[in-house]
């Protein structure tokens, strides 16, 4: 394998590391915030359902990444690159900024950016960037309606219920288990990115065919990648998405929890490369909301859905930028 | 006085089924079931507004 090759998949998985640091936390910040895990044991948990989720899952979201994004003719090794260090310096930027933006759409700008300095903006692929584009908004609104639903269903199920600590203690169990399939839906969704990119830099440099699915050592390798990173803990977003949205308890984050689970399960499943951190958050809104409007501090919300909306232009620009240096120096 | 919970969850029903004609065919249904699901979701927020003044 090309010594180039072996730079972009590095990249590849620094970038999946880096993800597993910035979106993982979002998988522990409703157990860290209502005190069911350490932050310590609450990340060994996440990583653990971050890199098992491979077993779980196909692939649908890799191939998406890897054949919708951009035209499979124009991907090449600088193109990926150029796409990483978009994705990976935005991710950088808004962690820095303690902004829960998403990972993912930051690549899918930053491949696109590369794509279009490459050849310009006829190679991106539009029914594909369609699908994208649709569930950036409708993955938080899922995610929020059935965070809002199971809410709502709890509160049914339990309101005749008198002892309240009893109740709270069942719940704080009940989150590693919703704690845990979120894990896994984000371990599904998040890692399968970095597979798409492994692959697409695998085709354009012809060691795999255009038809070919993903390698096992691809899959294991973002699997690892993304667990290690979620072992090395993001605790300023944890803040933000853990009480700064709205105060959660024990209930409240077993809803949120398995309402975008749910989300990301069907995702993955349908090959549809979501943010973990919109689905969360809207989640969060949802549980919020199912009390009151006013339990859910807007502004931290909507400076969130700031950051969404620069997410895909702000990766782009920088690896359009980059792909253009690079051409500069070669 | 409008429930604002209920206007919001209109706005959403909106948002959802404005996407309805640019998502795939595939995944239409998606957009169409949450936007119902807002609508129900504004009707028993206005619903529950008024019982709560009414009290």
């Amino acid at each position: 394998m090309e010594l180039g090759v072996v730079i972009v998949i590095l990249v590849a998985l620094a970038f999946d590391f880096v993800n597993g640091f910035h979106d993982a936390a979002n998988s522990i910040a409703t157990v860290v915030s209502t005190h069911v895990l350490t932050p310590r044991l609450a990340v060994a948990w996440a990583a653990f359902f971050n890199f098992v989720a491979f077993l779980v899952f196909g692939t649908h979201v890799a191939n998406t990444i890897a054949k919708d994004v951009v035209v499979q003719d124009v991907l090449s090794i600088g193109v990926v690159f150029a796409g990483l260090i978009g994705a990976i310096a935005w991710d950088l930027i808004t962690f820095y900024l303690g902004l829960p933006t998403s990972s993912s759409h930051a690549l899918v700008g930053g491949i696109s950016g590369a794509a279009i300095a490459k050849a310009g903006g006829h190679v991106l692929v539009e029914s594909g960037l369609r699908k994208i584009g649709v569930f950036i908004v409708l993955s938080p609104l899922v995610g929020l309606a059935l965070g809002l639903l199971i809410t709502v269903l709890i509160s049914w199920l339990f309101h005749r219920v008198r002892n309240v600590d009893r109740l709270n203690r069942g719940f704080r169990r009940g989150q590693l288990v919703s704690a845990a399939a979120f894990s896994l839906g984000h371990g599904a969704n998040d890692a399968q990115k970095t597979m798409g990119i492994i692959l697409a830099v695998l085709i354009a440099s012809n060691h795999v065919p255009k038809t070919s699915s993903v390698p096992l050592w691809v899959v294991l390798a973002a699997h690892t990648a993304i667990g290690l990173g979620t072992l090395s803990g993001g605790w300023r977003i944890v803040k933000t998405m853990g009480s700064k949205i709205t105060r959660l308890q024990p209930a409240g984050g077993v809803a949120a929890e398995t309402a975008a689970a749910a989300t990301l399960f069907f995702t993955s499943r349908a090959g549809i490369p979501v943010s973990t951190t919109h689905t969360i958050t809207g989640a969060i809104v949802g549980v919020g909301a199912a009390h009151r409007l006013s339990a859910v501090r807007w502004g931290v919300a909507g400076r969130v859905v700031w950051a969404w909306v620069l997410t895909i232009p702000g990766a782009l620009a920088i690896s359009y930028a980059t792909f253009q240096l690079m051409k500069v120096f070669t | 006085m409008v429930d604002r919970r209920a206007g919001v969850f209109l706005v959403f029903a909106g948002m959802c089924i404005a996407l309805a004609p640019v998502a795939e065919p595939e995944f239409r249904w998606v957009c169409v079931t949450f936007a119902a699901i807002y609508v129900l979701l504004s009707v028993a927020s206005a619903l529950d507004a008024r019982s709560r003044s009414r009290r």
